[in-house]
């Protein structure tokens, strides 16, 4: 035992000094001190809501390593060929040579459906942890000033990635996604005006054409990931320099952030969760089957597969324009196909179009405030968690009417009676949704103050000598009262004068429908000094 | 808690008794037998808990006839004040039952949920008590 302590002991000298001389040589070459200064103790949060951004980014990583190797052996080209691959039931049809190669390394290359399968996988993970991560920093405030660009940088990542995944899903040439560059195709149509030429411009002469494969491909391998590269950059830098947001607590206040530092704890954890998305990638793309081309068959533009879904995240457009009602109006030798450019283009447009304007307008309506570091909690701000519910709830009915020819065969229903049904719903569904979220909000609110006048129910019931059932109720823990207490609530605009300009009215109008409502809480004096120095700005810094 | 014990065994023999009748005049249909066995066997349960407590727990003042209510007071147990769980489970055992009718994959969704209510009644309160 000795004689190992005594080995172990100059096998850990001999470590620290060649640690020691690497430091050296590389510090004499490299801003290593300064860099290891800055960043080892820098300060991650370690609530889990703020992981939802990384799983985005490790299901990214994933993508980038997979989609490489994928590089190796896939050919996005249209000429037509004689399938001679492994899969009997398909010998000797022809085929392209994009959906050749994609057979080939479905089934002939060591590894390839695995690695095939789990690029898919991780593409529709990638997108869902974009969207919850988005949800995230909606309803916690998160976009709000100093983080409005961080936002928007981090709306274009969720946009070229719809995008990368549209044209990543387009590549093989199957019947599916054939089908779904028809549609692409219509959607472009639609477009007045400029719509034919568009078509003719992007397809090169008339669907389906020989040259948008190869495009798909260059966007997909080359554009759209270097630019999520850069931005995803861009987006952690912004991070870095911002700092994070975090939850209100003893400590944790507008001006100071804390967290876990980023070496060990940050490092440890994060390498932890990439591994783990790795692994749940490799198990789902081993074991859960995806994207089946060889079922589907070659595109050909004369046919089309019943059950055909886009990914999920194409999903609401799709539903969008299932449920359109066929409107087309004819003018002046033109055919404006408003089924098509509403649910598809504008649809589309808006959304992003809210979700970039968002924090503008919310700032606008609020008014000039200082920089706001502390997650809200989404019941302190009823309105914005009800417009978010509502957004949700609209794109929950969109999707679902993606799917209305598989949810009408499963529950045995008629497809008519469901698509007037989920019609009805999209415009009513949303609504009933703000209203019940917003007026949830404020029941969460009246909770908390009738928790901080008369305590916690602790659950023991007891029973007093006149035979009545009460229950016990204790003093409300420190942490939690300072999570009631310390909110960050604007008070809404005063009623503007009789002569105010419109702009003005209307600014006075929604502040008051954001902010009027509130559950004022039980504070004492020296309560309110608490809440005021947690809230308070942080000053700036000199450089 | 003898006479709640009594009570529900006396519920227990009700449905024995229809079950047993039903199952023999109507040659064993199946909704209305299983739902009667069923109901037998829930009521036993709660009677042979109540057995239980009654024995474990010792006599009460409202076992006794001349019982007063000033001897019952003080703590009486504990009961959760609020829980999302059980109306979790609640919609779990009706996905998991729409499952059995149109498909499995169905069936395993609502077995998530239903697992996800089950585990949250159980273990909710598991560290009650422990810490402040």
């Amino acid at each position: 035992m000795l004689l190992f302590r005594g080995r172990r002991e100059r096998l850990g000298t001999a470590v620290r000094q060649a640690a020691d001389t690497g430091f050296t040589v590389l510090d004499r070459r490299l801003p290593a001190a300064e860099a290891a200064k800055v960043l080892l103790r820098k300060a991650f949060p370690d609530h889990w809501s703020f992981l939802l951004g990384e799983l985005a980014l490790y299901s990214f990583v994933v993508l980038v390593l997979t989609g490489s190797w994928l590089t190796l052996f896939f050919d996005p080209g249209t000429r037509e060929i004689v399938y001679h691959g492994s899969y009997t039931p398909l010998q000797g049809l022809p085929v392209s040579v994009a959906y050749d190669s994609t057979l080939h390394i479905s089934f002939d290359v060591r590894g390839g459906l695995l690695v095939r399968q789990m690029h898919h996988w991780a593409a529709l993970f990638f997108l869902s942890a974009i969207g919850v991560h988005l949800l995230r920093v909606f309803f916690t405030g998160a976009f709000r000033r100093p983080r409005e660009i961080n936002w928007m940088i981090g709306v274009t990542l969720f946009l070229l990635a719809l995008l990368e995944g549209f044209c990543g899903y387009s590549l093989p040439d199957d019947l599916l996604s054939g089908t779904g560059l028809r549609t692409a195709n219509s959607i472009v149509l639609s477009i007045p005006v400029a719509g034919t030429y568009l078509s003719y411009l992007f397809w090169g002469g008339s669907f389906p054409g020989h040259v948008l494969n190869g495009r798909l491909y260059i966007l997909h391998v080359l554009f759209l990931p270097g630019a999520l590269i850069a931005l995803v950059a861009a987006h952690l830098v912004l991070v870095f320099y911002l700092k994070h947001t975090q939850w209100g607590g003893p400590g944790r206040t507008n001006r100071t952030v804390t967290g876990r530092p980023l070496f060990p704890h940050f490092t440890a954890k994060s390498t932890g969760l990439l591994c783990m998305v790795a692994g749940v990638m490799a198990v789902l793309g081993a074991l859960a089957q995806i994207n089946p081309v060889w079922e589907y068959g070659p595109y050909r533009a004369d046919q089309v597969s019943t059950n055909a879904q886009p990914d999920w995240y194409v999903g609401f457009l799709e539903g969008a324009l299932r449920l359109m009602p066929p409107w087309e109006t004819r003018a002046a030798g033109h055919t404006v196909m408003w089924n098509v450019l509403l649910p598809a283009v504008v649809l589309p447009g808006l959304l992003f179009t809210l979700l970039y304007g968002y924090p503008v307008f919310e700032r606008w309506v609020t008014g000039e405030r200082g920089e706001s570091h502390l997650c809200d909690r989404p019941r302190d701000n009823p309105t914005r968690t009800g417009l978010g519910v509502a957004a949700v709830v609209a794109y929950a009915v969109l999707l679902l009417a993606g799917g209305n020819d598989v949810v009408a065969f499963s529950f045995h229903l008629s497809v008519n009676a469901l698509t007037w049904l989920l019609r009805v719903l999209v415009v009513l569904g949303p609504v009933a949704a703000f209203l019940a979220t917003k007026r949830l909000c404020l029941a969460l609110q009246t909770h908390e103050r009738h928790v901080l006048e008369e305590g916690e129910e602790t659950g023991v019931v007891r029973q007093s000598v006149y035979g009545g059932l009460e229950p016990q109720r204790a003093e409300v823990r420190i942490d939690r009262r300072y999570r009631f207490l310390v909110r960050d609530l604007p008070r809404p605009a005063p009623p503007p004068e009789r002569a105010a300009p419109r702009r003005v009215r209307l600014r006075a109008a929604l502040s008051r429908w954001y902010f009027a409502r509130r559950e004022e809480l039980p504070t004492t004096p020296e309560q309110r000094r608490h809440i005021e120095e947690a809230l308070a700005e942080p000053e700036r810094r000199r450089s | 808690m003898r006479g709640e014990r009594n009570l529900f065994t006396g519920v227990a023999c009700f449905f024995l008794v229809t079950g047993a009748l039903y199952g023999w005049w109507s040659d064993a249909e199946p909704a209305g037998t299983a739902a009667l066995t069923v109901a037998f066997v829930m009521a036993s349960v709660i009677a042979f808990f109540l057995g239980l407590a009654g024995h474990r727990g010792g006599e009460r003042p409202e076992d006794r006839r001349e019982g007063d209510i000033a001897e019952r007071a003080g703590p009486v147990d504990f009961f959760p004040a609020r829980s999302p769980y059980p109306p979790l489970t609640a919609v779990g055992t009706a996905i998991c039952a729409l499952g059995v009718v149109y498909g499995l994959w169905l069936f395993l969704l609502g077995f998530g949920v239903l697992a996800s209510g089950v585990g949250g009644m159980c273990f909710q309160y598991v560290h009650r008590g422990e810490d402040s």
